[in-house]
């Protein structure tokens, strides 16, 4: 089976919503339809995200004040949540509402 | 998707609709805005499209500018900056670190010494964080308690330390600080009081001037807050490019044009370590008038960000009459008092006359004139700190 493996990273506060954990590596299983960043988001709310789910996502993207950058660059060049994601991409969440 | 107890920013979201982002918008972030060569790493503003050399040279570039164009500092000038806790502080340590390591002629030339206020409990990994980011910049840090500078400010060497764990074992078990019942009196009053104790500070340590980490975002709420609470006088010293009510100590904000995500993309890219508070994140409560600004402002961020630029921008242009520095400081916050010259009845004169009234009623407050007391008023505090004065007494 060919699953599709990423490195997902969080910063600026976002890490702890995630147990402090700052990367995760995570293998998605195959499917039909191609990964995007909304499928992504799905996956964490399930897999990774136990609770206070508001404070990273709202609708189907993420919260307003969370920055999303995919290999360095700024999702929304990138047509944010409908971005295909490709194998060993580095998809980082950064929290702008923690502090100052 | 379950309901949240905040009132949230809303934006649009959608498949189709983001940022307005469509094809041919697509097509026109193929380069970089400046070089006009490179591919775009970050747009700004839903609009400018930068490369990473571009976005990150604009953004030294936008800090010393600034720096030098308002003569902020005299040369070796000491500096007290304000550390606070989220991108900002980090943006401007690195900012200062890398101007002042320059090899030019366009070397800043300034000390810093780097302040930490802690507001609530800190826990000593936390301050453990933020004195291995400071040291890392290689500049001086002190930490002060908040609640010990308003129980013994008096005497800032007792409570003012270079060392964290010093303010921990002195660490006062009361909260000295009187929250009133109002949520707004209360923000207005800490707001107060950390510009004072910044100012103290300063001239404690010799500075003349302090580095505060406020971002457009912050300026922009500040100015809608000061107009909202009748300090609309006072603009040019709450919101502008200097503070100067002190004639000693000068307040800048050298962040005023940044907005968060570019500084979370600069420390992205500089590959800079972050010291986030658990108990800071942003939860848009709208109790105070602060609260509900700050969530306004955020919206205007999210869907119309020119607008928070227009607003900085028109703080940037607001000065005060020099003569009226002058004059003698209200009680509170230390603005220069305006003379009330106009036989009009405004809204100060309203409020005055208001309080004059609950005043008569008590039996036991001497008689006096509505004038007299106005007068009073006027020689003590500003309008707006006349009304917060009111929640203190009670
Ligand atoms: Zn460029
Ligand atoms: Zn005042």
């Amino acid at each position: 089976m060919n699953s599709l493996q990423v490195n997902v990273e969080f910063g600026g506060g976002a890490e702890l919503l995630f147990d402090n954990k700052k990367t995760v590596t995570i293998s998605l299983p195959e499917k039909k339809e191609k990964w995007t960043i909304e499928h992504l988001l799905i996956w964490i709310k399930d897999n990774l995200l136990k609770e206070r789910q508001e404070m990273f996502l709202q609708g189907n993207s993420v919260r307003p004040g969370i920055l999303v950058l995919v290999n360095d660059t700024d999702w929304e060049l990138m047509n944010t949540i409908n971005y295909i994601i490709q194998p060993n991409d580095r998809i980082l969440f950064i929290s702008t509402l923690h502090g100052g | 998707m379950t309901c949240s107890h905040h009132a949230v920013p809303f934006r649009m979201v959608g498949k189709n609709i983001w940022f307005g982002l469509s094809l041919r918008d697509k097509k026109k972030w193929d380069k970089c805005n400046k070089c006009k060569s490179n591919v775009p790493v970050i747009i700004l503003r839903h609009k400018d499209v930068y490369c990473k050399e571009c976005f990150l040279s604009g953004a030294a570039h936008k800090f010393k500018a600034f720096i030098g164009k308002n003569h902020l500092v005299k040369k070796n000038d000491f500096v007290l900056v304000c550390f606070r806790s989220g991108h900002s502080s980090v943006s401007l340590l690195h900012m200062l670190r890398s101007a002042l390591d320059l090899q030019t002629p366009k070397k800043l030339k300034l000390r810093p010494i780097v302040i930490y206020i802690a507001k609530a409990t800190c826990e000593p990994q936390f301050l453990k964080e933020i004195e291995d980011v400071v040291c890392s910049f290689n500049f001086p840090l002190y930490f002060i308690s908040f609640n010990q500078y308003i129980s013994n400010g008096q005497e800032l060497d007792k409570v003012l330390f270079a060392n964290f764990r010093q303010m921990l074992e002195n660490y006062p078990q009361i909260n000295s600080f009187k929250r009133t019942n109002n949520p707004t009196a209360t923000q207005t009053l800490e707001r107060i009081y950390e510009q004072q104790l910044l100012t103290e500070v300063a001239k404690h340590l010799n500075c003349s001037i302090v580095f505060v980490p406020d971002i457009s975002l912050n300026v922009a709420t500040n100015l809608l807050t000061s107009i909202s609470l009748g300090r609309g006088a006072y603009l040019p010293l709450d919101t502008g490019i200097c503070d100067t009510r002190d004639p000693q100590i000068t307040i800048v904000r050298p962040l005023r044009h940044f907005d968060d995500k570019e500084l979370a993309f600069y420390n992205v890219y500089n590959k800079l370590k972050l010291v986030v508070s658990p108990n800071e994140i942003k939860k848009f409560n709208n109790t105070s008038v602060q609260d509900l600004i700050d969530t306004f402002v955020s919206n205007l961020q999210l869907n119309y960000p020119a607008t928070i630029t227009t607003v900085v921008r028109t703080g940037d242009k607001l000065a005060l009459d020099k003569t009226v520095l002058k004059s003698k400081a209200c009680n509170l916050c230390k603005a220069p008092l305006l003379n009330n010259t106009s036989e009009e009845l405004n809204s100060a004169t309203a409020t005055d006359f208001s309080r004059w009234i609950s005043a008569q009623l008590q039996i036991f407050k001497k008689d006096e004139s509505f004038n007299e007391f106005e007068i009073k008023q006027r020689e003590l505090y500003c309008y707006a700190c006349s009304k917060i004065i009111e929640f203190v007494e009670k």
